[in-house]
């Protein structure tokens, strides 16, 4: 600050020579004073504006992240959104509660999923700036692209099948799901951007006002679900990077998804 | 800090987030001070919102640094603007903290400094018509330029000048009346 400080001397200086005004200590006095005020301590920065400093940095490095790994990512975020499609979904903290889960699952029930990637090409308007089409971590992105192009991008042909066997599945114990996706999220080798994105998923949706309320905004449930199971598939998909998933996804005693997945991973 | 940032990183880097932290770092202190001083009502929130308007908008920006300061300010002028049109209906009020910190001075400077408070400074201000206050504020404050300040408030430089040593006159005159009354 020394160089702001001598910048303020000096100014005040030629403001008193132009002014003719070089012997009057008072005014000198009062206006370094003024200048002075340019040194008060900063506030830390509101939720808002927090999530504008940090909150890209964090955006930023889960992108990388998902980038290095996209043939993993593309392939394997069908199958987690497929399995988490079917038993619920609870990876983020988009959703209240159980409560939601249940009628998420009533929903998915005469739902054929007809998407092939999560989180498709298309971003939302608030991640423009990011030329990957990335799935991003905010609910509100995937939130954005999924009901308006739920067909996305068709890459892998076994999941239509599997779509069907896991609609006739049914509401196995969502619960179960929701373990399998939180204790990967815990322990996935990319621990820190898995964990990112489940908890970062909440804490980005509560500090990020604008995209909670995406949401809400798009006014139905079926919305938040897609979100939620992209959210979730690419937790998974995160974990899926790092070999310690396998052992995981069994871990959910029961849910048909979770047989199914582990089925898939052998 | 602020030496790091050339024309070509500010625009190379413009979405870099990690250059909205370095831009608010640079910046953050004197644009809460230029708030205070100014009187608006909550300077902290006002300072933030400020940055929230700069920040995104960085790409746009031309002139290096010295136009990013001019920006910046600019966009702090008029925050302070709608806050006194706000103000014009409820009583004015200074929430001002009347502590200084961060400052590397000599002790003979820091003498004089001590002699009087940010509250007192504000006060002082208030008895000059808006336009010089602002001009004060924005140089000593702000660290504009003559020629930035009047960018800031659409005026020519020659005006500036012009407002700025009638600020000071009155300003000093007002000072001679204080050394009259302190004890």
């Amino acid at each position: 600050m020394t160089s702001d400080a001598s910048s303020l001397f000096r100014t005040v200086d030629e403001m008193l020579l132009d002014a003719g005004e070089t012997d009057a200590a008072e005014l000198r006095a009062a206006l370094l004073a003024l200048g002075s005020l340019a040194s008060l301590p900063v506030p830390e920065p509101g939720p808002e504006l927090a999530s504008l400093l940090s909150g890209q940095t964090h955006q930023l490095a889960r992108h990388r992240l998902l980038r290095k790994h996209r043939p993993t990512v593309v392939g394997l975020a069908v199958i987690a959104g497929m399995g988490l499609g079917v038993t619920g979904v609870a990876a983020t903290g988009t959703a209240p509660g159980v409560q939601a889960s249940s009628s998420i699952q009533r929903l998915l029930q005469d739902w054929t999923p007809a998407w092939t990637i999560i989180g498709a090409p298309s971003a939302s308007g608030s991640r423009d700036d990011l030329p990957e089409p990335q799935p991003p971590a905010e609910p509100g992105s995937p939130d954005a692209s999924l009901p308006a192009s739920p067909v996305g991008v068709g890459q892998d042909a076994a999941v239509p099948e599997h779509a069907g066997q896991n609609r006739n599945s049914g509401p196995a114990g969502h619960g179960n799901a929701a373990s399998p996706g939180n204790s990967t999220a815990d322990d996935g080798g990319a621990s820190g951007n898995a964990a990112g994105v489940s908890n970062g998923g909440a804490a980005s949706t509560d500090a990020a006002t604008g995209e909670s309320q995406i949401p809400a905004k798009a006014g139905n449930l079926v919305a938040g679900t897609l979100a939620e199971v992209a959210t979730a598939g690419e937790t998974l998909t995160s974990a899926i990077v790092s070999p310690i998933l396998t052992e995981k996804t069994g871990t959910g005693d029961a849910g048909p998804g979770s047989i199914w997945l582990k089925k898939f991973n052998h | 800090m602020t030496d790091a940032l050339t024309d070509d990183v500010l625009r190379a880097r413009a979405r870099d987030p990690e250059l909205f932290s370095i831009v608010y770092r640079t910046y953050a202190s004197q644009v809460l001070g230029y708030l205070t001083a100014r009187g608006v009502e909550d300077p902290e929130a006002a300072m933030q919102e400020v940055f929230l308007a700069v920040l995104p908008r960085l790409h746009t920006v031309t002139g290096g640094i010295a136009g990013l300061r001019t920006f910046v300010f600019s966009v702090a002028h008029a925050r302070m603007v709608d806050d006194h049109r706000r103000q014009r209906r409820t009583p004015l009020e200074l929430p001002f903290e009347p502590e200084l910190d961060g400052r590397e001075e000599t002790s003979a400077e820091d003498e004089v400094l001590q002699r009087i408070s940010p509250q007192e400074v504000v006060d002082l201000l208030n008895v000059l018509p808006d336009e010089q206050r602002e001009v004060l504020t924005l140089r000593l404050v702000g660290g504009l330029t003559v020629e930035n300040a009047a960018d800031v408030m659409g005026k020519s430089a020659g005006a500036v000048k012009q407002l700025q040593r009638r600020a000071l006159i009155r300003l000093r005159e007002q000072s001679a009346v204080k050394e009259y009354v302190a004890p």
